[in-house]
């Protein structure tokens, strides 16, 4: 494969869009692109569970702990790690909160150069089609963790 | 302010990845200002895992830039919510479908893109020489391809690639990629501009009427083929808005490199050297000639005298060209040594820097300065 071809189409059409000045910004549109993709950064590594407890006797000692888990549109499971929250002062300040115990300070940082997001089919070993890669956004701003984790008082 | 709750995928599409690309301020404007233009991600059959991005008029090569953060893609089921629906996997357990942030892919790098000038490789491509009877390049182990499949499996886009293959001396005969040699783009141009001269033409100022030279050169008796002759004149014109006008200046310096080049091993007088040079051009074709020309290709052991010296036969280590270079002169005219060295200067380095690194710069005049071994 010594050439992909990159199909731009729909960022070229998403930075032509003319903006609406008139109506005001909500929260999705701080956080995510007109498309609705973000980016979080967090400092370190996180483990997220990767067994899902699909066909477990649900009681009082895992309740809570199962019901973090769901499914998107009933394909792909995914697991809730935390909730997120604008600083009420500074739209440019989060907070993320890890379970009951632990909170992230962030802050929302305009990139230095926008990052394009690819993609990219992932080719079989018998997959012999030539596949297109698709830029489907472009990211100008992301949200940033720091900081050590602090308590929740 | 509202909260959002995060959610992760548990697992990833197979299908595809997610990969994050720097977009510089160049290429960001191509992509807004251009619709369906050329974009493609590029790797060099040669130098393998090299990746660049190539619009239509430029090259960048990709880096990747790994971390150690968890960088996250999520996705804002808010919008365009139709299409996300997320459900519990306890049952009667309902979950809020609005203000989540679904993560479906993580990244441990992104990719960096630097600016940077194409390539072509052309060392295993057969030499054309015009006559197969001259030619005494082995070729049976060049490269077959067309120019279509040498333009794919080069790392350098399309604008850049066709100026860099005149340059090269690259031309397409029968559907297959050949190089000129350096005789023959010699023996056509002589015939190109003679044949411009007979039709009355100002070299100085007209424009080549490329049709008509075509059918005048092309259809002659053991012609030349019409693509060595398109890579002829554009290798040794400049472009204007009226057309193409020849190069004056790069032509006289062509066949004064050539004519040097003959004098390997033996001095001449720079006067009778100046005399051949002229005597090389095509009659009536009275261009400026100045050994400044040719600076870069010569070196000067005796004053007065000159050689040829081949740059392309120096060692790219600078330390071991230096000492090649003080091998042929103890003592260079500064104007003429640096010619030798500038291409491999690390850029944000002065040339005078690497100059007192690897040896001496003297003053011998008012403006004249020398260079020298610093023992």
């Amino acid at each position: 494969m010594p050439t992909a071809h990159i199909d731009y189409s729909d960022v070229h059409r998403q930075l032509n869009l003319e903006v609406d000045n008139k109506r005001e910004a909500t929260s999705d549109d701080i956080i995510s692109t007109p498309s609705g993709l973000s980016i979080i950064e967090i400092q370190g590594e996180l483990n997220f569970p990767r067994d899902v407890p699909l066909n477990v006797t649900i009681d009082e000692s895992n309740a809570e702990y199962i019901q973090n888990f769901v499914t998107v549109n009933d394909i792909r499971h995914a697991v809730k790690f935390g909730r997120l929250q604008f600083d009420e002062k500074d739209a440019k300040k989060v907070i993320l909160f890890i379970g009951k115990s632990q909170r992230l300070l962030g802050t929302m940082v305009d990139l230095e150069t926008p990052l394009a997001v690819l993609k990219i089919p992932v080719k079989k070993n018998d997959d012999t089609t030539e596949d297109t890669i698709s830029m489907i956004d472009i990211i100008s701003k992301k949200i940033i963790f720091k900081q050590r984790p602090l308590p929740v008082m | 302010m509202e909260s959002y709750s995060l959610y992760q995928q548990t697992s990833y599409d197979e299908n595809y990845a997610y990969k994050f690309l720097q977009l510089p301020p160049d290429l960001l404007a191509y992509i807004k200002d251009n619709k369906n233009q050329e974009l493609v991600i590029k790797s060099s059959t040669t130098n393998s895992g090299q990746l660049v991005v190539c619009s239509a008029k430029k090259t960048w090569k990709m880096r990747q830039m790994n971390h150690s953060n968890s960088v996250l893609l999520m996705d804002n089921a808010n919008v365009d919510h139709q299409n996300k629906c997320i459900k519990s996997i306890v049952p009667n357990h309902e979950v809020d479908q609005k203000n989540n942030l679904i993560g479906f892919s993580e990244s441990t790098y992104e990719y960096e893109l630097i600016e940077t000038k194409g390539s072509i490789v052309i060392d295993d491509l057969p030499r054309y020489h015009g006559d197969e009877l001259r030619d005494d390049t082995n070729n049976t182990n060049a490269r077959k391809i067309s120019l279509s499949e040498l333009m794919e499996n080069s790392p350098i886009s399309t604008e850049e690639f066709y100026k860099s293959w005149y340059e090269l001396g690259g031309c397409d005969i029968g559907g297959q990629v050949y190089i000129l040699s350096v005789e023959y783009i010699t023996e056509v141009l002589f015939i190109l501009i003679t044949t411009l001269l007979s039709q009355e033409f100002n070299y100085k100022s007209d424009t080549i009427d490329m049709n008509k030279i075509r059918s005048t050169i092309c259809n002659q008796k053991g012609s030349i083929d019409n693509s060595v002759l398109k890579t002829v004149i554009n290798k040794f014109s400049v472009h204007k808005e009226q057309g193409l006008q020849l190069d004056n200046f790069k032509i006289a310096k062509w066949f004064g490199i050539n004519e040097l080049s003959k004098l390997t091993t033996t001095l001449v007088d720079s006067k009778e050297f100046l005399l051949q040079w002229k005597a090389s051009l095509p009659t009536f074709y009275n261009v400026s000639l100045d050994l400044h020309y040719l600076r870069g290709h010569y070196c000067s052991p005796i004053e007065g005298r000159i050689r040829f010296v081949s740059a392309e036969d120096l060692s790219p280590t600078l330390s071991v060209r230096f000492s090649q270079l003080f091998q042929l002169d103890k003592s260079w005219n500064y104007d003429d040594f640096v010619p030798f060295i500038k291409d491999f200067v690390p850029s944000g380095v002065k040339v005078d820097s690497i100059i007192l690194k690897f040896g001496k710069k003297k003053r011998v005049g008012k403006n004249k300065f020398v260079v020298t071994p610093r023992q």
